[in-house]
């Protein structure tokens, strides 16, 4: 899950609170991958997740945001790269970027060594971009992050109550989906991604 | 509810790989963010600079006024003075300092001290210069090479960290810089 590998923020967010420039470089080492992960499944995109990253921190540090040091500054830092790429998204010249599964980005996981995962990742992101962009947060953040349901909806912009409805709701719609549609003849995305 | 379990076990198995994933974002963008960061620091604190100057210019005035009325006449105070434009080798000791648990040193000059350097003469463009822990170990003193660009009051702090981040030693060098 997602907190178990967990640092201790403590007291890098009470240093970096005080302007604690050492503090600064130890909060992005520590936070930047967790949030990378994220923007790539959210967005689809390597290119563009690399932009809402970066614009993320500096949002953060420019704005002076100042972190609850008793809790994880993950959700924050994911509530703010969602509302940075929703914006990104809302002007016209990134609106034709926006994802769907025919303009999602093949080469998202060069990194990954096996052909096999490397499809199987890319399945998910096809069949995450087929949802609607809250019903593809709460799958990332609960499926996928591990996050808590409080820490999930708050990224979210919702309820707790109203979280729990809109998962149930969205794992219906992978079901659907899975049934309906085929990633090549006879195999759905589930049934190839488990075998 | 069977079915709706192995439903539920089907879509955990299908975004296993997902959750497995560890993925490494470029390092460039953390140079780029903190070097943004550095940026907007240095034009704030140039914003800043003559407000504080005239603070400082204040401070320097009560503190002098206070140690001579304080002080009996007969004592003297030695400051270390400099010059503008000469460069100095500065020694500050380290010995009486335990560093057992330094994990590095930062040596921050005030805006108008630059850094030099023969061999190392881009050290002149740094505002901060940060020396290893096992470095420092080594030596009984720090030396500091530097210059000062103009007249007034001047500083170099001296930072210990040790492996959690935090300051366990602070030094602090007041300089007086006089025009030629």
């Amino acid at each position: 899950m997602e907190n178990s590998k967990n640092i201790s923020w403590e007291p890098i967010l009470k240093k970096m609170n005080n302007g604690d420039k050492v503090a600064v470089n130890s909060f992005i080492l520590n936070s930047e991958a967790k949030l990378y992960k994220f923007c790539l499944f959210y967005i689809g995109s390597d290119e563009l997740a690399k932009d809402v990253l970066q614009e993320t921190y500096l949002k953060i540090f420019e704005k002076k945001v100042k972190f609850d040091t008793e809790r994880s500054p993950l959700p924050l830092l994911k509530t703010i790269a969602k509302n940075i790429y929703l914006d990104l998204v809302k002007k016209s010249s990134y609106a034709k970027i926006h994802i769907s599964s025919s303009q999602v980005d093949e080469t998202i996981f060069g990194s990954v060594d096996s052909l096999q995962e490397r499809e199987k990742l890319l399945d998910i992101v096809k069949l995450l971009s087929k949802l609607s962009e809250e019903e593809r947060i709460i799958i990332i953040l609960i499926e996928i992050e591990g996050h808590t349901y409080r820490d999930a909806a708050e990224v979210a912009g919702i309820t707790e109550e109203s979280l729990r409805m809109k998962l149930h709701r969205a794992r219906k719609t992978i079901l659907a989906i899975n049934k309906s549609e085929t990633v090549s003849p006879g195999q759905s995305y589930i049934r190839r991604s488990v075998k | 509810m069977s079915k709706y379990i192995s439903e539920e076990s089907k879509i955990n198995e299908f975004f296993k790989p997902a959750r497995d994933l560890e993925v490494e974002p470029p390092s460039f963008i953390r140079a780029k963010v903190l070097a943004r960061l550095d940026e907007k620091r240095s034009s704030f604190f140039e914003t800043l600079y003559f407000r504080r100057f005239i603070y400082a210019s204040i401070a320097l005035f009560l503190l002098a006024l206070s140690i001579k009325v304080i002080l009996p006449s007969n004592q003297q105070i030695q400051e270390a003075t400099y010059t503008v434009g000469k460069k100095y080798l500065m020694k500050v000791s380290v010995q009486e300092l335990n560093l057992d648990n330094i994990s590095y040193v930062e040596i921050i000059p005030s805006k108008n001290i630059t850094f030099l350097s023969k061999k190392f003469p881009d050290v002149s463009q740094t505002t901060s210069l940060k020396l290893l822990g096992d470095t420092v170990k080594s030596l009984s003193h720090l030396p500091i090479a530097f210059t000062a660009n103009s007249e007034g009051s001047e500083s170099v702090q001296i930072h210990f960290y040790d492996k959690n981040l935090d300051i366990i030693f602070e030094k602090h060098i007041q300089l007086e810089v006089h025009d030629g």
